[in-house]
């Protein structure tokens, strides 16, 4: 027997804004992928082919199931458009569809079942074309392919239900249900050194650490000192939980940093999002010391970071003796001096720089600027960690400017910004879209390339 | 940010709207202690805050502790579910007494005293 999945993103509107860049068959239940438990079902349901078909495609989802070699399936995709009905869905996947009996699971929910029950009998005895429904989906079966063009309800009673996946409430709830009274009934990720405790590979626990089942852990995951997780907590990949922090009726899901001595109760948190499932509402804090994401940092980011400090040490080094012998000879000219505050990253942190030097209009403005000495503050900055060698240009703190890098995805400031590089205008469009476009995109090479540029176009200034 | 104060009997009234901030946060956290000179009770009204971040949070703690220093208290009125998610996950919501309206807290707390 073959299985064809179908979903259309734009049927759950509140997962997609919540966990943002995750596919929502990539939404995790119990640490789960959603899609693995239908894929599951359909295994333990006698189907050895499989095809994903989807209005957006997603290149997680793809490297997470790949050819499907892991389940001991055959994984394919296709792609179909925003409103196909399931006629043309049919038409579409002629091929794949017409040989063999099928299952098609179109829509988003969850299938509760049983990984010890039999699963291989119910479609045999199901006349063709039935069907199982919920608000979100639905579940046919048919003999061949064109069977599926004449449905009816299906009226056999079967061993397996369907729960709608439409809300982040849906999403908890079931997490919960699955944590609570079901976590036996599938294969979940991790060890159990405890009866409903489920800890994955690679997993930190810090002293004094109290776990309460039923809870599970996946892989990476970290657990700093005194820290109590449970009942009833699916802490997600490489989450990071602080010290003192008590998590129990509550999700943490991928890569999500929890701060010190927090308490997360009857909540869900993404990345800076934090879901509140009593007042079904969520928040989008992104707060360094409560809740945020954890910005994978491999070797290129730490890379990054060392050639950006050596590079703002050289230039430090060559600017220095030009900066302290302008300083003085300069001591008695009308000077700028102002502190400016801009914001550090999207979550709104600030860092501050005193600006010190003489008027832009003036002779020694222009000689500074053309040795790029009003950048020394800036560089400081740089080698403190704060702020990159290049990078976007620092946004100074105003609630305007807040709402604006909130929608910033990969703002960085920088002592030398992209659009200084173009000559573009503080302000304009085209400033905005190539800071955003350099930032999405960026490459050390680039960043050299940009560097080299101010340098040399601050210097043709002066001449 | 926006506040409005209003004196009620022995209580302070301030109506706050807008996002309490790493922006707003500091202009908060230096006008309390002028509104606590006037009024060592104050009820801060949150129906029209809309966000509370660490620093927003840290505003307010800064000002109760200054309230408790003359004997005095900050309570909370109209806490919408976003600020109260930020007051529940860090433990401030023991700290701070809160009513769910406005009307109600100042009937409430002018009662007690």
């Amino acid at each position: 027997m073959k299985a064809l999945f179908h979903i259309q993103q734009s049927d759950t509107p509140e997962l997609k804004d919540f966990f943002a860049e995750t596919h929502p068959w990539m939404v995790k239940i119990a640490n789960k992928p959603s899609l693995e438990y239908l894929l599951d079902f359909a295994i333990l349901s006698g189907c050895t082919e499989v095809r994903l078909v989807m209005d957006e495609p997603d290149l997680a989802l793809r490297n997470y199931f790949g050819g499907g070699e892991r389940w001991g399936i055959k994984i394919s995709y296709a792609s179909c458009s925003e409103n196909d009905s399931l006629d043309q869905l049919l038409t579409k996947n002629t091929r794949f569809c017409d040989s063999e009996p099928l299952l098609i699971l179109t829509g988003l929910f969850f299938i509760h079942y049983h990984k010890d029950h039999n699963y291989q009998d119910w479609q045999r005895l199901s006349a063709s074309g039935m069907m199982l429904h919920c608000s979100t989906g639905t579940l046919l079966y048919g003999k061949t392919g064109n069977d599926l063009r004449y449905l009816s309800d299906m009226r056999k009673e079967v061993d397996f239900t369907l729960s709608p996946i439409r809300s982040l409430r849906d999403v908890y709830d079931l997490t919960m249900q699955v944590l609570t009274f079901e976590q036996e009934h599938y294969v979940l990720p991790g060890y159990g050194p405890e009866k409903n405790i489920l800890i994955g590979r690679n997993v930190e626990i810090g002293r004094q650490v109290e776990l309460h089942p039923p809870l599970i852990i996946a892989d990476d995951a970290i657990l700093l000192g005194k820290t109590v997780v449970g009942p009833n907590a699916a802490i997600g990949k490489g989450a990071i939980i602080d010290r003192g922090t008590t998590i129990s009726n509550a999700v943490v899901t991928d890569h999500t940093y929890l701060g010190k001595g927090l308490t997360l109760s009857k909540k869900m948190v993404n990345g800076g999002r934090l879901f509140s499932a009593p007042d079904n509402d969520w928040l989008n804090l992104n707060d360094d010391l409560f809740v945020r994401i954890i910005e994978p940092q491999g070797a290129s980011y730490f890379l990054r970071s060392a050639i950006n400090r050596l590079a703002a040490l050289l230039l430090l080094v060559f600017l220095l003796p030009a900066w302290i012998l302008f300083k003085i000879a300069t001591c008695f000219t009308e000077k700028k001096n102002h502190t400016t505050t801009c914001f550090k990253n999207k979550g709104g942190n600030l860092f501050s720089y005193t600006y010190d030097l003489p008027v832009r209009e003036s002779v020694a403005g222009r000689f500074c600027r053309a040795l790029s000495l009003n950048k020394v503050q800036l560089l400081v900055k740089v080698l403190s960690g704060t702020i990159s060698l290049v990078g976007n240009r620092p946004v100074p703190s105003s609630p305007e400017n807040l709402l604006l890098i909130q929608t910033f995805d990969h703002y960085h400031p920088g002592a030398f910004g992209y659009s200084e590089a173009q000559q573009l205008t503080p302000g304009s469009l085209e400033e905005e879209t190539s800071e955003r476009f350099f930032a999405a995109n960026r490459k050390i090479a680039n960043d050299i390339r940009t560097l080299l540029n101010i340098l040399i176009k601050n210097l043709r200034t002066f001449v | 940010m926006k506040k409005e104060y209003h004196k009620y009997k022995k209580l302070g009234l301030i109506h706050l709207s807008g996002r309490l901030d790493t922006v707003e946060a500091g202009d908060l956290k230096e006008s309390l202690p002028f509104y606590l000179n006037n009024s060592k009770r104050l009820l801060l009204d949150l129906g029209q805050v809309s966000y509370m971040d660490s620093s927003g949070l840290g505003a307010l703690l800064s000002g109760l502790k200054k309230a408790i220093a003359k004997d005095g208290d900050i309570r909370l009125a109209n806490v919408r579910p976003k600020v109260k998610m930020t007051l529940e996950i860090t433990g401030a919501d023991r700290l701070f007494k809160s009513y769910p309206n406005v009307a109600g807290g100042l009937a409430a707390w002018s009662s007690e005293l």
